[in-house]
């Protein structure tokens, strides 16, 4: 292939328009430790003696050599990528110099470039900063080792990225992906679960118990599979494997027990409350609950996915009362969760009492979920709400001889997501534990309680679904802290007014984030679609009155993503700490 | 861009009437009906080399738009009443229905020469949308079915009937915003606009709590209960039965809840506080009016002349008796949309104040009137029953 065409390159991605300025320092030592590596690989597969010989070996063109470290390099790069960033699902090597006919005969051709393919469920900006800057770091790195053969070499590594909705498409890198040159390096790194196949011993109990049918066993197969596309990591089959073969990236038993021990350690409490992203009861009703004061809180996407061993291991660190407060069946995010967790209270109660524990050790009471209510003396009667439920759990109710119609909710249909109250004209709409007044006084108490030293200051709202950061475990309240971020949970993020962005913004913060799930993957079915065309039109809004827009910036995690939210927000702040403090901060 | 003040303190709030006004005024013919419940402004590019501009085309324009918007900064005062009737028809149809009572008025003010044509909606009987139409003989008048539930841009074809077939003397039908913005382009000032003002000469409005986006037609009607859009002949508001009826060619008819239908109505219409056509020359409509007869507003001289005409041709009756107890409370209920008003003033308010220091008191203030956010922020935090899930605890 003609070295110059190769050499200068079109971009073939928008993302590489985007790129933000190289990174100065940091991956140096990062680069230095892979070469090493992919080193320590071609001395073991081509039977070299040292890392010279290998060097010595690639400064002469031996194209095996050549080709065992691109590979060994690639994989390397495809891990680093991999491991890093939260979005990567996946790394392909793309290597069209293989094609067939052209194998044989080739001359070693030093100055190609590493062409990777990286599947990520959203592109973002931040992975062409870090590719960009790997790019230079090995381009140097690669000169210095095989010398003047790769002195006009200009790119040392070509990524190219597809997102999910490229290769469903099969466009762009996408459609690559699919093609017969793509090698899979294999790093799925990004797992929520993990199947065990050594300890898998193909029982059914995960295949019967999962709701979305994301783990098989197929047939003469004797361990599971996980589907990891329809997997929505609810984690019941983490919990309910006999043989603890699935691993679960977050909230799996190892750091559960640890956070409670620490949390032990440092208050001293004797009870603990779990309760699910969909169950906020308030902490005084909770102590209510377990009849005493102080408990540690642990905050599950679903209180079915505690594997049944942490009641005991608790016991035995010397809890004396658990509270148990999952969902209302209806309002289960995950379908059968609180069935499941009710299932597994009662089995664990049974166990207790065989054990002599008294019957108060375990409480379980289901939490009402959040509802929608009317005041029906500030209703319109404009139907804004009536056509923007996803549950047609709004009506107009007659108008009984009045001039205008009263909505009603159907309190059995209503599952509180509040996309009614944020769109709602005369905001005459009220949802329990997320009302209006309780947003707004949280979100001044957000912007009152960060540092007030004259650094920005962030304020998030996040999906109470979209994103299991281990981070957002209650027991360290301080993780953001350093950057002074704040951050405030909310069932959807279609609850979010732009009346509460802008109020936020009145209250003194720099930088307003909100995270939420994907379009078609909301859990409220229309919530981020609505909250989309919301922001978007917001943005523009800003733009006209004067006020930077990219102070506000809304983005998808897929569920299930490991450090997606925290990560995405850290990087925002930081975006917010180049452009400084607002005049009114 | 200059439209910017519709853009965003209309267009972007949802506040948009409609009508259809600012596109007939558009100087340069920028303004469109896309997909939208409001207006698109058409974007042009122009290519120089590899370079791309935004053409504004905003620019020296006298933004006759903005001077007809009736959701633009206008706090609307009711007109006196000159007099408050009951009517039915008379003649060949005897009926109390809203737009046969429009259509005798029409027709009786045409043959009087007192107008010489008339704005009106319609629906187009192939695709089944709303369209309005210029009626300048008896004919076309009572051909159309003045359908006032499903949305039209009725002053879209303003320029039409002035411009194209010249007419003199207007009368248009329409909404209640419809009036109001007949009224504020009566009221410009602009010289410009003297051609429009010149040719309205009268106003009829129907009582209107909210229309429906036409989208309905086909959810409703098509999809849900299964009619063929050929067998459907019109379509009727029935807002005494509460129904909305579409009657068939076969002579069979189908009827759906208004409550049903209510999730279609324009988001434009939550912040209308305009019931029974407060602008209009003539309002005319059911509320508060017995079986087979219904309420007729006279609001201005134009609208006297026109209803005596009718009466004297004969092909009205007149009867003195209203539930004056009815129409009160409707304007009555006008407080609760000034609520939303507020919010959407609010909205303006606190843009500005990110912008402006001295405005920002006023827009806290606001804010915590209308959110009735009593505590300050530190009581506030003490107070508040803290969530576990929050980050503070």
């Amino acid at each position: 292939m003609d070295q110059q065409v190769r050499d200068v390159r079109v971009p073939l991605h928008p993302f590489f328009v985007t790129a933000e300025p190289i990174e100065e320092e940091g991956y140096a030592p990062a680069c230095r430790e892979m070469i090493a590596r992919t080193l320590d690989f071609c001395e073991k597969k081509a039977r070299l003696q040292g890392h010279a010989a290998v060097a010595e070996a690639l400064r002469q063109g031996n194209r095996s050599v050549h080709d065992y470290f691109l590979y060994g390099l690639a994989k390397e790069i495809g891990h680093f990528l991999g491991n890093g960033e939260a979005a990567v699902k996946a790394v392909y090597l793309f290597e069209p110099e293989l094609m067939p006919g052209e194998v044989n005969g080739r001359q070693p051709d030093l100055s190609r470039s590493l062409d990777l393919i990286v599947w990520v469920d959203i592109a973002r900006e931040g992975l062409a900063t870090l590719v960009d800057a790997l790019d230079g770091e090995f381009l140097q790195q690669y000169k210095a080792l095989v010398g003047p053969s790769v002195a006009t070499l200009r790119h040392f590594l070509s990524v190219d990225v597809a997102s999910d909705r490229d290769v469903q498409m099969r466009r762009g890198a996408g459609a690559l992906i699919t093609s017969l040159y793509a090698r899979p390096l294999e790093v799925w790194s990004r797992f929520v679960l993990r199947l065990n196949a050594d300890h898998c011993g193909g029982c059914r109990i995960c295949t019967t118990i999962c709701p979305y049918e994301a783990i098989s066993i197929s047939p003469g197969a004797t361990t599971a599979k996980i589907d990891l596309e329809k997997c929505q990591a609810c984690g019941l089959c983490y919990s309910a494997c006999p043989a603890g073969a699935i691993e679960s990236a977050y909230y799996d038993f190892a750091s559960l027990a640890h956070n409670v021990q620490s949390s032990i350690q440092a208050d001293g409490y004797k009870a603990i409350a779990l309760t699910c992203r969909g169950s906020t009861p308030t902490r005084e009703e909770i102590e209510e609950i377990l009849g005493v004061p102080g408990f540690v809180p642990i905050c599950l996407p679903c209180v079915g996915r505690t594997p049944p061993e942490f009641f005991l291991k608790a016991l035995t660190m010397g809890i004396e009362r658990i509270a148990v407060i999952p969902c209302q069946d209806d309002h289960c995010r995950f379908e059968d969760g609180s069935r499941i967790s009710r299932n597994r209270f009662l089995l664990m109660q049974a166990l207790l009492q065989e054990m002599n524990f008294g019957p108060s050790v375990l409480i379980f009471r289901e939490a009402e979920g959040p509802i929608a209510t009317v005041h029906e003396d500030l209703c319109t009667g404009c139907g804004t709400c009536v056509a923007i439920c996803p549950y047609d759990a709004i009506r107009a109710d007659s108008k009984n001889g009045k001039t205008l119609f009263v909505a009603r909710v159907d309190p059995e249909l209503c599952q509180g997501c509040g996309l009614c109250a944020a769109s709602c004209p005369s905001r005459a709409i009220e949802i329990s534990q997320f009302a209006d007044p309780q947003i707004i006084s949280q979100i001044e108490a957000a912007l009152a309680t960060g540092a007030q030293d004259g650094r920005p200051r962030v304020l998030g709202f996040r999906c109470n679904w979209c994103s299991y950061d281990d981070d957002d475990l209650p027991f360290d309240p301080v993780h953001y802290s350093s950057q002074n971020i704040e951050v405030i949970g909310v069932p959807c993020v279609g609850r979010v007014d732009a009346l509460h962005v802008l109020w936020a913004f009145l209250n003194g913060a720099d930088g307003v984030f909100l995270g939420g799930c994907p379009p078609g993957d909301c859990r409220y079915v229309s919530g981020s679609d609505q909250a989309e065309r919301r922001i978007a039109r917001l943005q523009e809004l800003l733009d006209a009155a004067g006020f930077d827009s990219r102070r506000l910036r809304m983005e998808w995690f897929k569920r299930g993503s490991p450090r997606g939210y925290s990560d995405v927000i850290r990087s925002f702040a930081s975006d917010i700490q180049k452009l400084g403090t607002t005049p009114i901060h | 861009m200059l439209s910017r003040r519709l853009e965003e303190e209309v267009w972007a709030l949802d506040r948009c009437a409609g009508c259809g006004l600012c596109v007939a005024l558009c100087a340069k013919g920028m303004l469109f009906w896309g997909t939208d419940e409001s207006p698109t402004l058409e974007k042009r590019e122009k290519a120089l080399g590899l370079s791309h501009t935004t053409l504004d085309s905003c620019s020296f324009c006298p933004r006759f738009c903005e001077e007809g918007c009736p959701r633009l900064d206008e706090e609307w005062r009711a007109l006196e009443p000159w007099r408050v009737v009951s009517v039915r028809t008379r003649g060949i149809i005897q009926s109390g229905e809203p737009t046969e009572v429009i259509k005798h008025l029409l027709v009786a003010a045409l043959s009087a020469g007192l107008i010489d044509g008339a704005l009106l909606n319609d629906m187009d009987p192939w695709r089944l949308v709303p369209v309005t139409r210029v009626a300048t003989t008896v004919a076309e008048i009572v051909d159309t079915i003045g359908l006032s539930s499903l949305w039209a841009p009725t002053l879209t074809a303003l320029n039409e009937a002035i411009f194209e077939k010249k007419l003199q003397n207007l009368a248009i039908v329409g909404t209640p915003c419809v009036s109001q913005s007949l009224r504020k382009l009566r009221g410009a000032q602009n010289g410009r606009l003297d051609p429009y003002q010149r040719a309205l000469r009268l106003s009829i409005a129907t009582f209107c709590t909210g229309v429906y986006r036409p989208e309905l037609v086909k959810d409703l009607l098509v999809d849900e209960l299964g009619i063929d859009v050929q067998q459907i002949r019109r379509l009727e508001a029935r807002p005494r039965e509460e129904q909305l009826m579409a009657v068939l060619w076969d002579g069979s008819t189908k009827a759906i809840p208004l409550s049903e239908v209510e999730g279609y109505t324009r988001r434009g219409c939550a912040r209308c506080d305009d019931y029974v056509g407060e602008s209009a020359d003539l309002a005319v409509g059911t509320l508060g009016a017995r079986e087979g007869f219904c309420t007729l507003i006279v609001r201005s001289q134009a609208g006297e002349i026109c209803l005596r005409n009718a009466l004297a041709f004969g092909l009205l009756e007149a009867a003195e008796e209203v539930d004056h107890a009815a129409l009160r409370r409707a304007s009555e209920d006008k407080e609760r949309r000034k609520r939303a008003q507020a919010f959407d003033s609010l909205m303006v308010m606190m843009l500005d104040a990110l912008d402006e220091p001295r405005k920002r008191v006023e827009a806290k203030q606001a804010f915590v009137r209308l959110y009735e956010v009593k505590k300050t922020a530190a009581s506030a935090r003490e107070e508040e029953n803290c969530h576990v899930t929050c980050a503070q605890c």
